[in-house]
């Protein structure tokens, strides 16, 4: 497994980034917190590092505590959007 | 050293309160949310730890609801100032303190706001039904202090949420906060607030306010700037906390309120609200017995806060807490608390009172030692 993230979840605060990490964190998936990438417009100035493999367990985790996200995989050139 | 002055602010506190300060001063430092690094970062998860252990203390299910203050008086001038903006009917009682009472006098003054205060008997206790007649069709919000910061009075909130239908209710919970077993919103408070630093066990120049999903749209923020949010707009965010939590936060007292929070957690309010309970008792019992002190409040325990105001025969309260501190070591706080109207009450205005306040570290040898100090101050008054 590459140790290169690839995908980044951007959420409406810190206050949810913070709750996002921590969900993540107890399951057990991998995250990293990251300054939000220039190229995505954000809330919130921290985001987090995702590996492509976990996208399905994290989104779902997300989604089932409420908290407003979205998901973007990196590319050569930029960010996509996913969802 | 005996310290009896724990309704202003608690001491000490808990070991693990001034370590998180320390650790927070010494090794991390950086400015919560505002970058992503890892000291940033770090101080960031010891905010959000500290808010998340806060609300489950209070009964809070999402913790966003619970914003960071410097104090209960912050939050209670958010919101009456907002409420009350264009003036309107605010039910208040004659306990509370001026934290609740300054800020409601400036909305009458300059918003043309109707306050109408509930009196409370000489005992200090509240009259459900008095607050109950007291609403009217266009009465905005209805203030009440969850314990009185004099006599320790617990307001009956329960019938007080009943009396006062869909009105908001905003309870000023300085004295209660981590003093008495709370969940905030099973009890349906709307708004509630108090301070880090008294029952709490944490810093001063920390406290937070609850807001009940709906109110925000009433209650614009005192203060806007930098969130580490949406900083491409000039405009606040709308979410929360952001939306009221404008400015670098005060990270090293919030990891010490943290750190209290999860210390009371541990302990439970419950064990400190029983140990509260205890040494009421025997402070009580003793001062029964000194001739020259007249006890104010219903002097049940169940029913207040471990916080009792009395006078002795023929001294003023200066004078014994004058005594108290030089000759015996003991720390209380005299005069009139803040709060006149409850002095007004219990008939002690202006003079005051002398204030023993217990708290979760309290032992009941210090108790004993203020009920002798008082025992010897009176003989001599007497004589």
């Amino acid at each position: 497994m590459s140790n290169r993230a690839t995908c980044v979840a951007l959420c409406d605060s810190i206050h949810d980034v913070m709750r996002a990490e921590k969900l993540l964190k107890a399951r057990g998936i991998w995250r990293d917190l990251v300054p939000t990438p220039r190229q995505l417009s954000s809330n919130c100035g921290m985001a987090l590092a995702l590996h492509e493999q976990d996208l399905s367990a994290a989104l779902k985790l997300l989604e089932d505590a409420g908290l407003n996200h979205r998901l973007y995989r990196e590319t050569d050139v930029d960010y996509e959007p996913l969802q | 050293m005996i310290y009896l002055d724990n309704a202003a602010t608690s001491w000490p506190k808990p070991p693990a309160v001034a370590e998180a300060v320390y650790n927070w001063m010494t090794t991390i430092g950086a400015s919560p949310g505002r970058a992503a690094h890892r000291l940033a970062a770090s101080s960031t998860r010891i905010m959000f730890d500290a808010r998340e252990a806060l609300a489950q203390l209070l009964g809070v299910a999402d913790s966003r609801r619970l914003i960071f203050t410097p104090g209960a008086t912050y939050g209670l001038n958010m919101v009456i100032g907002g409420l009350l903006a264009d003036g309107g009917h605010v039910v208040t009682t004659a306990l509370e303190h001026n934290s609740v009472l300054r800020p409601l006098r400036r909305m009458a003054d300059e918003h043309g706001a109707e306050v109408q205060l509930v009196p409370a008997d000489a005992r200090g206790c509240l009259d459900v039904g008095a607050v109950a007649v007291a609403i009217r069709p266009d009465t905005r919000l209805v203030a009440v202090n969850h314990a009185s910061n004099v006599i320790g009075n617990i307001a009956p909130l329960a019938a007080i949420r009943e009396a006062v239908g869909d009105v908001p209710l905003l309870v000023d919970g300085a004295q209660t906060a981590g003093a008495l077993p709370l969940s905030l919103e099973r009890d349906g408070i709307d708004l509630f607030a108090c301070s880090g630093h008294k029952g709490l066990l944490g810093p001063t120049g920390t406290g937070c306010l609850y807001i009940r999903p709906g109110l925000e749209e009433l209650i614009p923020p005192l203060t806007l700037g930098g969130t580490g949010s949406r900083s491409e707009s000039d405009l606040q965010p709308e979410v929360l906390p952001d939306r009221y939590e404008a400015g670098t936060p005060n990270g090293a007292g919030l990891a010490g309120l943290g750190a209290a929070a999860q210390y009371l957690l541990k302990r439970t309010v419950a064990d400190v609200r029983r140990h509260g309970l205890e040494l009421t008792a025997r402070l009580l019992d003793g001062l029964r017995a000194i001739d020259g002190a007249t006890v104010y409040g219903p002097g049940e325990p169940e029913q207040i806060t471990p916080t009792i105001s009395l006078n002795l025969r023929g001294r003023p309260p200066d004078q014994v807490g004058l005594a108290l501190d030089r000759r015996y070591d003991i720390m209380v706080r005299v005069g009139l608390h803040c709060a006149p109207q409850a002095h007004r009450t219990i008939a002690s205005f202006p003079q005051g009172t002398v204030r023993i306040s217990l708290g979760a570290f309290t032992k009941p040898d210090e108790v004993d030692a203020v009920l002798a100090a008082l025992r010897e101050i009176d003989a001599e008054s007497a004589q």
